[in-house]
């Protein structure tokens, strides 16, 4: 064998028979042009590409109308001051709706401003983080068990069918006394579900509705300088929001904790964990990311919570809209046709709620492991 | 603590109503010494995951039991057994830091805070982990993940240590250096330790004891190097060994070893029968006038030997390979070569049962 | 067996927990399990009576008697059901004439329209953002997801405006009910998600096939994606069914919703109940509340008429349901 310079094995060269002509060489510099295609036919072309518009065209058109266009005039016409929606006229730019509004200055009597911002904010923030808090226990409870798991779940998930206005009223009747003064001193009195189980527990019963003791007639709201705090109505709302709140969320967490890896629960059994240990040190870790979700998307829901206490206290929300919510203070205005308020209280409502909501999101990041 | 097994099987139901139940562990009956490092060997479904599991306690056989130092611990839930658990997947904690991994099992025994963290600490050296303390799993490699695992399975002094399939995340390089590590770590703490793995290398490289599994049943007990030349069947021989063991169709007649028409050993005291032969790759010498004949394909060399890759009519296998000595000269263009076999590595089997008669 | 261990140097046994008391701790694993077991299911069953007190306790007062209802002792079961509430409430007419037909009908009619419409909508816009490259896609998809968070209350101000008869003039119509939510941006996102988990190669492989875009769409994906889009077909159809406020701002009541029509106070309009309270329980012990006293046994009824068709879907479709809701986290 022959070696080359490198002392390698030279491969033998073989002659292949030339018998096609060589093709010729592109020297470097020359480009290799595409045919341009005519004009016609690259618009075509271009058209076809972009037929993906079409599809979305009706969603898009739909839109337009009533989704971005609505945000816009709400922002715009919120500056508007006495602006009449009906007849789109108005006197001036400024920021004099929302100086109303924040006053509660709507000129027939309904609730004002703080106390609709109070009723909602108390509300969301306790009704949520309690439902919240109520379905991981019952979502774990479900987890632990074999026989008869799908059977609870199906019935704790019966709540969430139903409609808000309907059940409201259902859960009202827990709570309601139904006969007159007379009837209710001469003991003849239908005192409802929840009174009945106080006075079997030795409590005075109460008028949940009014918010006076039955027997007592002492008056139970908190009177706060300008805004009141009537707990009775509060109790009977945050049971109602717990109650419909939960299949939902129980839902979520349950699908949360089957999707944790089995292992990290096998790992902390060999570990010799407790069962209380599992659940805060290893559970409740790893699906904090879908008990943030919850928390976050509850508020922003609870903050906007209307048909629910339409539901239990009926369109006027309570007297005079005393239990009113934000969303009901704007519907009101609405109603009333002064819709330069009602935009400018939308506009504050969504502002609240960004804040808040903000707020939200840093808390999660400290606090949830992705 | 001396760990016994007796008649323990495990049967899973099947998915249909139609099928059968599928077996998992058959009847297994087992003594594993206290303080060796003990390998469950054998390929993807022959049950040795599941016999770890069950030692865990997180699977519960069928039937059978499980005895700790002659205390029946078959019952007995998971977290009581007292044992550390390896996962193949090593299942860190990811919200925690590796020292919260590795200090977990301690704080659960309620032991102290400072006393935890000592602990933590001396568990953390002996995987050589200390200065990875402060990150989080997902912040380390899978070597690094894989002994926290061991770590915080160790750093509750377990009577028992078992690890689920310890290598078989880990690159090649990695899978060297840490069957070295578990291997010294076991000598060290001297705890009864048990591995499945269906590396054969890597179960020889490290065990004390072997146990080589299929189907669930335990085909063959003992040291590496016994099985290895001692085996029991034609699958024990088939499964150890790199390369394989070449296995050719035989006969023994008149107290000759025939394989085709040549009598390649003498084997005097075995009736005339079918048999199967297997020879390992190193049982060859390379002799011009050799008693068994083999037709070339191609030679491989790997620098501190040859391999001889050829063919025979009775191979069950469709290439023979053969080691040789790289100082052996082979002649140049030959299409045959002849050798002679070193009869201890030559095994025989009953062609049916495959059980070794030789 | 056969032992080939070969003698290892002594190895000092580590100083692991002493020889633990077997048992001790079988007993304690038993009792720890009892009494684990005792108290989730008591647990559970607390929480199942609360979640199902309320639909037990709505129906038993739809068959009670008003004065049973108001009765301070407060039965479980009443002795007699009273059917007859619910016809007294099915004949009754709202203040201006409209029947419980023809507000279920307007119910049914918007709900069917609106998931219809609404699920071809969400299937092509999803499509497109999904599998088809446009200019401005990517932007297009990202104002929309940015409409998620605002709050539907700012549309409905400006949507009442636009629909009143000083612009469109949709009043009092099914238009209105049907067309400002055609498009809903979460189910969008959903489906577009659906669709990408769709692997490339199949929709080559269906144009190698010679398939056309429409054609794959109908023919492949629209098959694969069968479960979610089942189950956001039978959450929009529930969200039109519970829908109260819209219908209530826009419409007259004859034109309103199944939700609307559930706030209405119900009376005794017929003597219907007072009649047959005679004649099931006597004259001396029924009430006639006369025809303007609303009746709570009336709205129980109405109540319950309202959930069972929600009932009847979740027996049939609970696994589609539960499936879409926790998909999507709407309630649509």
């Amino acid at each position: 064998m022959t070696k080359d310079k490198n002392n390698l094995p030279k491969t033998e060269q073989v002659d292949v028979q030339q018998t096609s002509t060589p093709a010729e060489v592109v020297t470097v510099g020359e480009s290799l042009e595409v045919p341009t295609l005519p004009t016609k036919e690259r618009v075509s072309r271009f058209l076809r590409s972009q037929q993906g518009w079409l599809f979305v065209l009706p969603a898009l058109l739909l839109m337009c109308v009533f989704t971005f266009y609505p945000i816009v005039s709400a922002f715009v016409n919120s500056f508007k001051q006495e602006y009449d929606g009906l007849t789109d006229t108005f006197n001036g730019w400024g920021v004099d709706n929302f100086v109303r509004v924040l006053k509660g200055d709507t000129g027939t009597g309904g609730a004002s401003f703080l106390q609709c911002l109070t009723n909602t904010m108390v509300l969301t923030f306790v009704s949520v983080p309690l439902s919240t808090f109520i379905a991981l226990f019952i979502a774990v409870a479900l987890k632990s068990i074999k026989p008869l798991q799908k059977a609870y779940q199906t019935v704790l998930f019966l709540p969430y069918l139903t409609n808000s206005l309907a059940m409201g009223a259902v859960f009202l009747t827990f709570f309601q006394v139904i006969g007159t003064q007379r009837q209710i001193n001469a003991g003849t009195a239908q005192l409802g579900m929840v009174n009945d189980l106080l006075v079997w527990l030795g409590i005075e019963p109460i008028n949940w509705i009014k918010g006076i003791g039955l027997e007592s007639k002492k008056d139970l709201v908190w009177h706060l300088g300008s805004v009141d705090i009537p707990w009775t109505k509060y109790v009977i709302m945050i049971i109602y929001e717990v109650w419909s709140g939960l299949p939902f969320k129980i839902l979520i967490l349950f699908s949360a904790l089957q999707s944790v890896n089995k292992q990290y629960y096998d790992a902390a059994r060999i570990d010799g964990a407790s069962r209380s240990t599992i659940l805060w040190k290893i559970t409740t870790p790893l699906i904090s990311p879908m008990i943030s979700y919850l928390l976050i998307t509850g508020i922003m829901g609870g903050m906007k919570q209307y048909s629910a206490v339409v539901g239990v206290f009926g369109p006027q929300m309570g007297t005079n809209y005393d239990m009113g919510t934000m969303v009901g203070y704007i519907y009101n205005y609405l109603e009333l046709g002064q819709t330069g308020y009602a935009y400018a209280g939308s506009l504050l409502l969504f502002i609240i709620i960004m804040i808040i909501t903000l707020i939200n999101l840093r808390v999660s990041k400290k606090r949830v492991t992705y | 603590m001396k760990i016994t097994i007796n008649h323990l099987t495990k049967a899973f139901p099947s998915r249909n109503k139609k099928g059968s139940e599928v077996i998992a562990v058959n009847d297994m009956n087992l003594e594993i010494p206290s303080g060796k490092l003990v390998g469950l060997l054998g390929p993807s479904g022959c049950g040795k995951s599941t016999t770890l599991f069950m030692l865990s306690g997180l699977e519960s056989p069928t039937r059978g039991n499980i005895l700790f130092d002659d205390q029946d611990v078959t019952t007995l839930a998971a977290e009581r057994r007292g044992i550390g658990l390896v996962f193949q997947n090593y299942a860190l904690y990811p919200h925690m830091t590796v020292e919260q991994n590795i200090m977990f099992p301690l704080t659960n025994m309620r032991m102290p805070k400072d006393e935890a963290k000592a602990r933590a600490l001396d568990a953390a050296k002996l995987v050589q982990i200390e200065d990875l303390m402060a990150r989080k799993p997902s912040e380390l490699s899978g070597g690094q993940q894989q002994r926290v695992a061991i770590a915080r399975a160790l750093v509750k002094m377990p009577n028992v240590l078992l690890l689920d399939e310890p290598l078989s995340n880990l690159d090649a390089r990695l899978r060297l250096q840490t069957r070295e590590e578990i291997k010294r770590i076991q000598r060290e703490t001297g705890i009864t330790t048990v591995f499945v793995t269906h590396d054969q290398e890597e179960a020889m490289s490290i065990c004390d004891i072997m146990v080589v599994m299929k189907l669930g049943v335990i085909q063959q007990v003992g040291d590496p190097q016994g099985i290895y030349d001692d085996p029991s069947n034609l699958f024990v021989a088939n499964f150890l060994g790199t390369p394989p063991i070449n296995i050719f169709k035989g006969r023994i007649s008149n107290g000759q070893l025939y394989i085709g028409s040549e009598a390649v050993l003498e084997r005097p005291d075995l009736a005339d029968q079918e048999v199967l032969v297997g020879i390992r790759p190193e049982g060859f010498i390379y002799d011009e006038n050799g008693k068994f004949t083999l037709d070339l394909d191609h030679i491989e060399v790997m620098g501190r030997d040859k391999t001889v890759v050829s063919t025979h009519a009775e191979s069950t296998k469709p290439t023979v390979r053969s080691i040789i000595d790289s100082d052996v000269k082979l002649p140049a263009d030959a299409k045959q070569l002849t050798f002679n076999l070193k009869p201890n590595k030559v095994h025989l089997f009953n062609a049916e049962t495959e059980e070794r008669i030789y | 067996m056969e032992d080939n261990v070969k003698e290892i140097s002594e190895v000092t046994t580590p100083q692991s927990q002493a020889m633990f008391d077997i048992e001790k701790e079988h007993k304690k694993q038993k009792i720890q399990g009892i009494v684990k077991n005792v108290f989730v299911y008591a647990f559970l069953t607390i929480c199942a009576v609360f979640a199902f007190l309320p639909f037990f306790w709505m129906f038993i007062s739809s068959i009670k008697t008003e004065m049973e209802y108001r009765d301070p002792t407060g039965s479980f079961f009443p002795d007699k059901a009273m059917w007859v509430n619910y016809t007294a409430v099915l004949k009754q007419t709202n203040n201006s004439g409209a029947s419980f037909i023809q507000i279920l009908v307007n119910t049914l009619i918007v709900g069917f329209t609106s998931t219809l419409i609404g699920l071809v909508i969400i299937i092509i816009t999803a499509y497109a953002l999904a599998r088809m490259n446009f200019k401005g896609k990517n932007l297009l998809f990202s104002i929309m997801l940015g409409t998620m968070m605002i709050p539907g209350e700012m549309y409905t101000i400006t949507n009442y405006i636009t629909v009143s008869p000083a612009n469109l003039g949709w009043s009092n119509s099914y238009t209105v009910l049907i067309v400002p939510f055609l498009v809903s941006v979460y189910y969008i996102y959903l489906m577009r998600n659906n669709f990408m988990q769709i692997p490339n190669s199949l929709y080559q492989a269906a144009k190698v096939d010679g398939l056309s875009d429409m054609g794959y769409l109908v023919k492949v994906m629209i098959p694969l994606t069968a479960p979610t889009l089942i189950s956001i077909t039978l959450l929009k159809f529930i969200g039109t069914w519970n829908s109260y406020i819209w219908p209530r701002l826009v419409n007259l009541e004859q034109w309103q919703m199944i939700t609307n029509w559930v706030t209405k106070g119900f009376t005794d309009r017929d003597g219907m109940v007072y009649e047959k309270m005679v004649e099931m329980f006597g004259a001396e012990n029924a009430v006639n509340y006369g025809k303007s006293e609303t009746l709570n046994t009336l709205k129980m009824a109405a109540v319950c008429i309202v959930s069972l068709p929600l009932f009847v879907l979740f027996i049939f479709c609970r696994k589609y349901i539960m499936h879409g809701v926790s998909k999507s986290g709407t309630k649509g």
